[in-house]
């Protein structure tokens, strides 16, 4: 029985990992400087690793389909520290379970002439009509804002789950509002829908849902919603 | 100046972490699947999971492993499901026309991933959570609910496989029998 024998398979792909106490990789060390057997072996498993992570090397793509444009100027780093401490208890801390903000704290700075853009993403995951029409009723005071000039306010609402049947060319009893809200504010108002929760609703329920002509299509909800808080925007779900 | 409450600060620290990590939980699903559309649909539920259950983590460190654990168990739920992998709406998403398929690599890349498709749905999830992940073996076995040794075994066992596939798979391994296997993986590397 040569010294490749003793040392096992697993024991072997440990000693590649560097999964094993250091006596044991030193042991293995050398052995393999008088086994070329066992050199053998290392060599191919580490070959083996090396084609798989080769193989997946090169991203396979993760794609947000339909990105919003971009049509929103590059932003600061200033982003609604008032809001932060009028609605910091909302966002992610009240998630699932949304409280209407104080409507009055959202656009308590937007009415001072100095104050900093406000940029808020509303996220709306639930059919819930009464709480949508809050959400439209924040947006629209947040937009209203901008006619005042300087920096400008801007919203996104993106509606993924649930929470799509309210922008649907079929269901949604805010078609009209919408309309007028993105013929009023085209530049400072994004609504978008999940093209995810779409393709599930389709597949599961074998229900197709057409979004309004308003709404630009995302690939993930869940993603867009990450990458804008991640930018700085301010988060409001219901 | 407004008190920032300790609990905003985690979740905004947990937000940049998933936006980071997205990546590389769709190229594990992705390796688990090899179906770009269910491999993005799996990595949209663990996300969303995610994001419901941030408040129940205690450990930011533990937050990697704890991510995988919800893909995997995203991943077995679409099998109870029986979730049909032939959407026609998957299909409309598959591009082919990636810079991968025009680089030189192509062919063996594809005989990689035809390899790892190959191997039993464990052995292929053990074996991109470390090799791929990085993720130590306890950690591995912490993800998949197993113990340490079954990782080993199963790590084992999938590399040999692998080994084998690649090596039967080579251009020139059905016509040329006489050539030793053993050193074919090495000429391609």
């Amino acid at each position: 029985m040569t010294a490749t024998d003793k040392i096992s398979d697993e024991m072997l792909n440990a000693f590649i990992d560097h999964e094993l106490s250091d006596d044991d990789m030193m042991q293995i060390y050398m052995t393999m400087s008088k086994d070329s057997d066992l050199r053998t072996r290392v060599c191919d498993l580490r070959a083996t690793r090396d084609l798989l992570r080769s193989a997946y090397q090169i991203a396979p793509i993760l794609s947000q389909a339909q990105r919003l444009p971009s049509r929103f100027p590059a932003w600061g780093l200033a982003a609604m520290v008032a809001l932060m401490s009028a609605g910091g208890l909302l966002g992610w801390l009240a998630y699932p379970v949304w409280h209407p903000p104080a409507a009055s704290a959202l656009v308590a700075d937007v009415d001072q002439p100095s104050a900093s853009r406000v940029k808020v993403v509303f996220h709306a995951s639930r059919n819930d009509a009464a709480a949508f029409e809050q959400i439209l009723d924040e947006a629209e005071t947040l937009l209203a804002a901008n006619n005042g000039g300087g920096a400008a306010n801007l919203v996104r609402i993106v509606a993924n789950g649930e929470g799509l049947y309210l922008l649907s060319a079929r269901t949604s009893p805010f078609k009209h509002r919408i309309q007028q809200l993105n013929a009023q504010h085209k530049n400072h108002v994004v609504f978008a829908g999940c093209s995810q929760t779409r393709k599930r609703m389709k597949r599961e329920r074998g229900e197709s849902i057409e979004l309004l002509p308003e709404v630009l299509m995302v690939n993930s909800g869940v993603i867009e919603l990450l990458e804008l808080q991640e930018k700085g925007w301010r988060y409001l779900p219901i | 100046m407004p008190m920032i409450p300790f609990q905003f600060v985690r979740n905004s620290e947990i937000r940049k972490r998933l936006a980071a990590i997205r990546p590389r939980l769709y190229r594990t699903a992705f390796a688990w699947t090899h179906d770009r559309a269910l491999a993005e649909d799996l990595t949209h539920e663990t996300l969303v999971k995610a994001l419901q259950g941030a408040r129940h983590l205690r450990d930011l460190k533990a937050l990697d492993a704890w991510l995988f654990r919800i893909m995997t168990n995203c991943r077995h739920d679409h099998y109870r499901k029986r979730v049909s992998t032939d959407d026609i709406d998957n299909h409309e998403l598959i591009d082919e026309q990636t810079p991968e398929t025009q680089s030189g690599e192509r062919e063996l890349v594809r005989m990689v991933r035809e390899a790892v498709q190959a191997l039993p749905e464990t052995h292929r999830q053990t074996l991109t959570l470390v090799d791929l992940e990085g993720f130590s073996y306890v950690e591995t076995a912490s993800i998949l609910e197993v113990p340490v040794g079954t990782v080993m075994s199963r790590l084992s066992r999938a590399r040999a496989r692998l080994r084998g596939l690649l090596t039967a798979a080579e251009p020139g391994a059905q016509s040329q029998p006489s050539k030793p296997n053993t050193a074919r993986i090495r000429r391609i590397k």
